[in-house]
């Protein structure tokens, strides 16, 4: 919780955000002063904390002091923890479980956290600092975050989680039509589950065609309002189909027979259009003959040149067929 | 990330599902009776035809993507899966605002409710692009059929 604006800049990538983010910043310097502020009534070690927070927020503003100000963050560090055993029972009264846990992670990586803390303020002049801090937001809440380095960590996992999401929710964006201009995540999330629910939908209402075009699966004169029929008028419509049936008497398997007068209209028109094609075409349909021919068949009806060939190519072949 | 689907490559899931589909249906066509079926038989060979194009199109994927496993397990072991959701759903936790879409999405996308929002929202994007495929190609054997 206490990390919650420096990890809450990642999650929005317009611009407008980013420039938000120091007015965040400057609440959250605030807030964490004002937060401490309590806590400092209740143990002896609390009150150095303290000290060290304001000192921090004050070298923004003014310079004069702050090599004394390192040190004695670095020694309310070491002091915070050799006996950090009694400031956490001490404050646990005002802190949650979560904290004193991440208490615990700090006290064994506080080490390497003071390094990695004091070198930039060492190699750094004062001036320079104060500019450092300004312009790396991130530098002032690794300072802030030393209460619970556990925090840091937590937080440092959270931004790379939230990037991820929003790289994904981009993507998504990208697939799912109309929702480039849409902003929010809530927003985008709406547009997500209405597509795939349309698409959902839409699996639905072509299966239903299916079912009602799969009996009659040569009737090819049959008009297109016909195969959208209610269940009760599916039934009135089931008569022509032996009458339909009958255009091929020859034929046992209905939907085999059916699948071969797709398939072989379909490599005469290939024939007609690409003979490298045809070669491909030919070669696949050798090992198997009616599988391949209409997986074929069906990214080929997908542009309108090929589909309407291949139709004139059906009614064709149903015509020598009769 | 995104499936491929590219209308050239034999291989891909547009031409894996086509294949598997239409052989279901193949199959599917030759239990009908020959009299004229009721509307219960109807309305089970719809739900066959419907179970069949998400089997196939999971099957086509193969067991890569959560959402095509989950799809694969539901149809393997459907009462099953039931009874196990039935079990959970007590431990569904209500939440409100931006939660309560990612739930609705969770719902939405096969395998969903183990996910977390990462994974939730790959998982979705290779399923719209799963969707959209199956859709084009039940589409043109539609028109096909009826024209």
């Amino acid at each position: 919780m206490a990390a919650f604006p420096s990890t809450h800049f990642p999650q929005f990538f317009t611009p407008e955000s980013f420039h938000q983010n120091p007015v965040d910043f400057g609440f959250y310097q605030s807030s964490c002063c004002l937060e401490n502020a309590p806590k400092a009534a209740l143990s002896n070690n609390e009150p150095s904390l303290t000290c060290k927070h304001s000192s921090d927020s004050s070298s923004v503003v003014d310079n004069p002091g702050i090599g004394d100000q390192f040190a004695h963050n670095l020694v309310s560090m070491t002091k915070k923890r050799t006996n950090s055993d009694g400031s956490s029972t001490s404050s646990v009264q005002s802190m949650d479980a979560r904290e004193v846990k991440q208490k615990k992670q700090k006290r064994s990586n506080g080490v390497i956290k003071d390094d990695k803390e004091k070198k930039p303020k060492i190699s750094k002049k004062d001036h320079l600092k104060k500019v450092g801090e300004d312009q790396v937001p991130t530098g002032y809440v690794l300072v802030r975050a030393r209460r619970g380095q556990a925090t840091d960590s937590h937080s440092l996992a959270e931004r790379v989680r939230r990037e991820k999401i929003s790289e994904r929710m981009k993507m998504l964006q990208g697939l799912v039509p109309g929702c480039d201009k849409v902003t929010g995540k809530a927003l985008i999330l709406d547009e997500i589950i209405n597509y795939v629910q349309s698409l959902q939908n839409q699996v639905e209402f072509l299966s239903m065609k299916l079912t009602s075009l799969n009996p009659m699966f040569y009737d090819f004169g049959m008009d297109l309002d016909a195969t959208m029929v209610t269940p009760e008028r599916l039934n009135s419509m089931e008569s022509p189909l032996p009458n339909g049936s009958q255009c091929s008497p020859a034929q046992t398997n209905s939907l085999s027979h059916a699948t071969t007068t797709f398939t072989d209209p379909n490599s005469y028109s290939l024939l007609d259009n690409n003979i490298s094609y045809l070669l491909f075409d030919q070669q696949v349909q050798i090992p198997n003959i009616l599988p391949q021919g209409n997986g074929q068949l069906l990214w080929d009806v997908d542009d309108h040149r090929q589909k309407l060939i291949n139709q004139s190519g059906i009614s064709n072949n149903l015509c020598s067929f009769h | 990330m995104t499936p491929h689907l590219s209308s050239t490559n034999p291989s891909s899931i547009k031409t894996r599902f086509a294949y598997k589909f239409l052989r279901a249906l193949k199959r599917l066509n030759r239990h009908r009776p020959t009299s004229p079926p009721s509307p219960n038989d109807i309305f089970r060979g719809f739900r066959m035809i419907k179970m069949a194009s998400y089997a196939s199109m999971a099957s086509a994927v193969g067991s890569r993507r959560g959402w095509s496993r989950a799809v694969l397990r539901k149809i393997r072991c459907r009462a099953l899966e039931i009874r196990r959701r039935r079990k959970c759903g007590g431990m569904i936790r209500r939440r409100s605002g931006e939660r309560n879409k990612v739930d609705k999405l969770r719902n939405l996308v096969p395998g969903g409710e183990a996910m977390d929002l990462c994974s939730l929202l790959d998982e979705t994007a290779h399923y719209i692009g799963c969707l959209t495929t199956q859709v084009q190609v039940m589409r043109n054997i539609v028109d096909l059929c009826s024209t």
